[in-house]
């Protein structure tokens, strides 16, 4: 009986996939199920942690807009070094605080606490798909997610007394700390 | 011969009949339900086995063959039987000529589709067979039955529950013909690429061109061997579609051209409609993976280093054949490959439309499933791409009302699609992704009623995906393709266009996965090189 019950137990524990993980929301934060879409957030059921969605389609969350690095509150970083455009098209010259303003301005998803990810939380999105053309990410929930380098809020000086942070390369899967004035991609995330 | 060793052989030949009738009519229902054509033994889907079928159904195929041959030695050495007349010997013994020419019908129209195609004579051999299978069955049921009524009990106790001194009792004279006939069986996958028809290549002069258009008016076309295969078309009218290829060498480029027939060019791709409520995908079996109807046409070709049946043994039959893995939409299989990894070269006329590109794709070992993703494709994917390609004009693709993605810059865009002739060969649905703007409710004035194209250009692929020239053009019921691509790649999902590479070609017909198909490949032979 007691291996019964484990066997169940091992069973029920295989059955729990990666898709358990992960839950999308509508742009006011509702809870969507895996099926349907499309979707403006996707939130992380095992840390509650909310992180934005990405579109292919030039505006606020365009997967291919570039920012540099910049920290207002400790005036870290470059500003206004990437290329990215606001909600009404226009293109112009942007940092990570941009972004960050504008999904809070949105209170996009139903949150207004948008940040840039810390190292661990951007690699716990980290998966291998078994194939080099897919990004290594749970590409079903995170789409249009490239096979670039993303911002994570890992700072520090760098050598020649300017700033650089900790990018993500979600090709490789590697991180590696880049001068702020870079352009990278960015996925914002929020707390619970 | 003593009776009892002739009757411990009837009784090991039954056993062996037994098993490869169930196991030949088991994969080749299952055959006939993914291609389409299940009749009413549709709904035995759930208990059919899966998996590669065309190479197990095959071997059995051969099986079969040795087993007749060993019937017949068999025969010649019957001990001689009283005849008797009774109604229930009568009876039995006609059921059992009849039989003897069933099976013999079965085996022969077997081989002639292995041998001249599943397509042989537009589908009929293939009708024929699968109806006979069905009458094998019948027999089997009918026989056992005269027999249980009409035999003495010890005799069919004997067939049905064997035991295990009959082994013995047939004696060594029978077992070595069956040896021998098992090694031949097993043999048959070593023998079957000695069978394999070659597609000579001839060799193409430095000096001359040949441009990638899909007119194929080059002179080099006209004298370079020709090659016909003829594929056998998913669905109920099993009808056939014949694919001539030919190939020419130059240096280290190969290039390729392919015809088939199509009445109706299909250059429409899920367009979308305006209707009151909003914008709607124009489709019919979408969300199954088995769009049928407003669907573009495409072609593909296989190679594979190995030549066994179905595209090297690629072709998974039923909707969940690989255990752990993700079921398919379709409930008819996909593929993945069973050994070393298989170039596809995937051919679609409206999404590769203006870039002189096809899709470079693979099929690989299973891949896991990625989660969320809104279709397993096993095996199958497109390579690795850096930048370019197309994309749909929808975020989610849904039976109820979408959002496109864009709408064109310039209304005036639309116009020539809504007096659109059906299968213009002319208009092809799409736009070009730089033509047009992210959707906006303040400028979608359309009236209800308008169609718009569904997939967005954006520019050449690059990487791995675009490793393939390609261009294909319809001319009056025939589309050509033209293809070339350098002997060897820098990507690990291509293989080397070498001496003995195999070759197997698809037509899809205005349809996303249901495509013809046939399973003895060609062989890549180049001429006058080593
Ligand atoms: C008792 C013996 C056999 C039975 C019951 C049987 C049954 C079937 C059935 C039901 C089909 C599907 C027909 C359809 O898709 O319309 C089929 C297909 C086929 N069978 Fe058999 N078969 C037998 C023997 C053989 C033999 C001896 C060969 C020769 C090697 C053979 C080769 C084939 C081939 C090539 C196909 C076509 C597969 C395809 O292209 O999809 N069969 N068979
Ligand atoms: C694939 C299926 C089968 C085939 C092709 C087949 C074929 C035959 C043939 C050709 C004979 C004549 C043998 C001979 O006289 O040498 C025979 C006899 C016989 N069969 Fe079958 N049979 C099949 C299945 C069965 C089954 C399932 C049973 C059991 C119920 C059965 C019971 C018998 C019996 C009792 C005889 C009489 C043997 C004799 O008196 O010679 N058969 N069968
Ligand atoms: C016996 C032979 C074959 C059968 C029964 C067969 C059947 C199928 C089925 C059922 C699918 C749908 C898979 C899904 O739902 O994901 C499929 C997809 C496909 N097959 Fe085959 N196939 C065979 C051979 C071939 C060959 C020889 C080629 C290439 C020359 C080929 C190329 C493809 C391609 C490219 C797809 C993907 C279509 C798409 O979704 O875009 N197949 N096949």
């Amino acid at each position: 009986m007691k291996h019964l019950i484990f066997c169940l137990a091992l069973l029920s524990g295989m059955q729990a996939n990666a898709s358990d993980r992960w839950q999308k929301t509508d742009a006011q934060g509702r809870a969507l199920p895996v099926s349907a879409g499309p979707w403006s957030c996707i939130r992380d059921l095992n840390t509650g942690l909310l992180w934005e969605n990405k579109s292919d389609n030039e505006g606020l969350h365009f997967n291919a807009a570039t920012y540099s690095w910049f920290d207002a509150t400790h005036r870290l970083g470059v500003e206004k070094a990437g290329s990215c455009s606001d909600a009404s098209m226009k293109v112009s010259p942007c940092d990570t605080r941009d972004l960050m303003v504008l999904a809070n301005q949105q209170a996009w998803c139903g949150v207004s606490n948008w940040r840039v990810p810390s190292a661990k939380e951007l690699t716990s999105l980290l998966l291998d798909t078994g194939f080099v053309g897919n990004p290594r990410i749970a590409s079903g929930f995170f789409p249009h997610t490239g096979r670039f380098p993303y911002w994570t809020a890992d700072v520090r000086p760098s050598n020649n007394g300017k700033t650089e942070a900790l990018i993500l390369h979600f090709g490789s899967g590697s991180t590696q700390w880049l001068g702020t004035q870079h352009a990278a991609r960015l996925r914002l995330v929020a707390s619970p | 011969m003593s009776v009892a060793k002739y009757y411990s052989r009837v009784v090991v030949l039954h056993c062996c009949a037994i098993l490869l009738l169930l196991g030949s009519v088991l994969s080749g229902l299952r055959l006939a339900l993914s291609a389409g054509r299940g009749d009413f033994f549709s709904v035995f889907n759930a208990y059919l086995p899966q998996g590669g079928m065309h190479g197990l159904h095959l071997s059995l195929g051969f099986a079969w063959c040795v087993l007749a041959l060993i019937f017949v030695w068999h025969h010649w050495h019957a001990p001689a039987r009283v005849a008797s007349s009774t109604l229930a010997e009568t009876w039995n013994r006609y059921l059992i000529h009849f039989a003897r020419y069933l099976f013999l019908s079965l085996l022969i129209l077997g081989g002639a589709l292995y041998f001249g195609g599943s397509a042989a004579l537009d589908g009929w051999v293939l009708l024929l067979h699968r109806y006979l299978a069905y009458s094998a069955f019948v027999y089997l049921i009918v026989h056992a039955f005269s027999q249980m009524i009409y035999s003495p009990w010890l005799q069919v106790r004997a067939i049905l529950l064997p035991k295990l001194k009959v082994v013995r009792q047939v004696g060594w004279k029978f077992w070595l013909p069956v040896s021998l006939a098992a090694v031949l069986w097993l043999g048959s996958a070593w023998i079957m690429p000695y069978l394999t028809p070659q597609l000579r290549i001839a060799n193409l002069a430095l000096d001359q061109e040949i441009v990638i258009d899909g007119l194929a008016n080059e002179s080099a076309w006209q004298s370079a061997p020709l090659h016909t295969v003829k594929t056998l078309n998913i669905g109920a009218n099993a009808a056939e579609t014949p694919v001539t290829v030919q190939g020419l060498r130059q240096g280290e480029v190969v290039y390729f051209r392919f015809s088939w027939p199509d009445t109706t060019p299909s250059l429409q791709h899920l367009p979308l409609v305006k209707t009151a409520q909003g914008w709607r995908i124009e489709q019919t079996g979408l969300l199954r993976n088995d769009e049928t109807q407003f669907y573009e046409d495409k072609f593909a070709v296989m190679l594979a280093r190995a030549p066994d049946a179905a595209g090297a043994g690629s072709m998974l039959l039923g909707s969940q054949p690989l255990a752990g893995y993700a079921a398919n939409r379709t409930g008819r299989g996909y593929h993945a490959a069973q050994g070393a990894l298989l170039d596809v070269w995937h051919w679609k006329s409206v999404r590769n439309h203006g870039t002189k590109q096809l899709d470079d794709s693979h099929f690989a070992a299973a891949y896991p499933e990625v989660p969320g993703e809104i279709r397993y494709t096993a095996g199958y994917k497109s390579d690795p791409l850096q930048s370019g390609g197309y994309s749909e004009n929808w975020a989610w693709p849904s039976n109820g009302i979408v959002t496109p993605k864009r709408l064109p810059r310039d209304p005036a865009q639309l116009a020539r699609f809504q007096a659109a002739k059906p299968n213009d060969p002319q208009l092809v649905w799409g736009m070009s992704w730089y033509e047009t703007l992210p959707y906006s409710s303040a400028a979608d004035q359309y009236p209800v009623g308008t169609r718009m194209p569904s997939v967005l250009w954006t520019t050449m692929f690059e990487g791995d995906r675009g490793d393939v020239r390609a261009m294909a053009s319809w001319h009056k019921g025939v589309w050509t393709l033209e293809a070339v691509r350098g002997i060897k790649t820098e990507s690990p999902f291509d293989l080397a266009l070498n001496e003995g590479l195999f070759m197997w070609v698809a037509v899809f017909d205005h349809q996303q996965t249901q495509h013809s198909y046939h399973l003895r490949p060609l062989q890549l032979h180049f001429e006058g090189q080593s």
